[in-house]
């Protein structure tokens, strides 16, 4: 497998992943459940890593902190950053993830019989 | 050389596996605590990568029961954690971790800690 199609694996599982981390994170937001919020911000601030995604890492690390006995009455203006964050940064990953893959990878997929 | 990776992250352990495969190890990987005390027992791993938080309790009780049992309280692990708390990587090496990394995970020196202390003895 080529560096370039692995990438691609790695983008399609952090896009698949993140929504519903996000989800969870917002769900947790709304409830005030500090467990769950700091559980998932966690969560999607190791998956915005893997991929260097950094703003979007540092709004989901700032939703951990707040989770983790900082103050809740900005949790939703923090959520709403990370949001938009993440509003940002699918397009360009899907767009990444949908492009062609290099013309000598496919040779070598051919080579491989799939 | 079998190692174990227990993270429920999947694009960690995607890329973790890739670089363990390319050296030629045998990577088995559990999402949760219950599948990795599990994958411990069943495949005899010679060494564990271990995150610390994963559904069903922590990296932590993991490695507790790693320790805890004749089969593996010897066996490497190297724990990874991107937790901010920082008296856990004194706690997890009190515990009996051999290793700790921050992540994001820097790959060659988790592959150089896995090498180091994988090592079957003689070889």
């Amino acid at each position: 497998m080529g560096d370039r199609e692995l990438l691609k694996e790695v983008l399609e599982i952090f896009l698949e992943d993140s929504e519903p981390t996000c989800e969870e994170i917002a769900r947790a937001v709304e409830a005030a459940d500090r467990e769950a919020l700091e559980a998932s911000a966690h969560a999607l601030k190791g998956a915005c890593a893997n991929v260097s995604a950094e703003r979007a890492r540092a709004a989901a690390a700032e939703l951990e902190e707040m989770a983790r006995g900082g103050d809740l009455g900005e949790v939703r203006r923090a959520l709403a950053r990370l949001e938009a964050r993440m509003a940002e940064l699918r397009p360009v990953l899907e767009g990444f993830v949908r492009s062609p893959t290099h013309a000598q990878e496919s040779d070598h997929e051919g080579a491989r019989g799939r | 050389m079998k190692v174990l990776v227990a993270d429920d992250d999947r694009a960690f352990v995607r890329l973790l596996s890739a670089r363990l495969q390319a050296k030629g190890m045998d990577v088995t990987v559990a999402q949760d605590v219950v599948q990795a005390t599990i994958a411990a027992r069943r495949t005899r791993p010679d060494a564990v990568v271990l995150d610390i938080s994963m559904p069903g309790g922590t990296g932590m009780d993991v490695l507790k029961r790693l320790r805890d049992s004749a089969q593996s309280a010897l066996t490497p692990v190297i724990v990874v954690s991107g937790s901010s708390d920082p008296a856990l990587p004194e706690q997890v090496m009190k515990l009996g971790a051999d290793a700790f990394l921050p992540k994001p995970v820097d790959f060659d020196a988790l592959l150089a800690a896995l090498e180091s202390a994988g090592s079957p003895p003689g070889v």
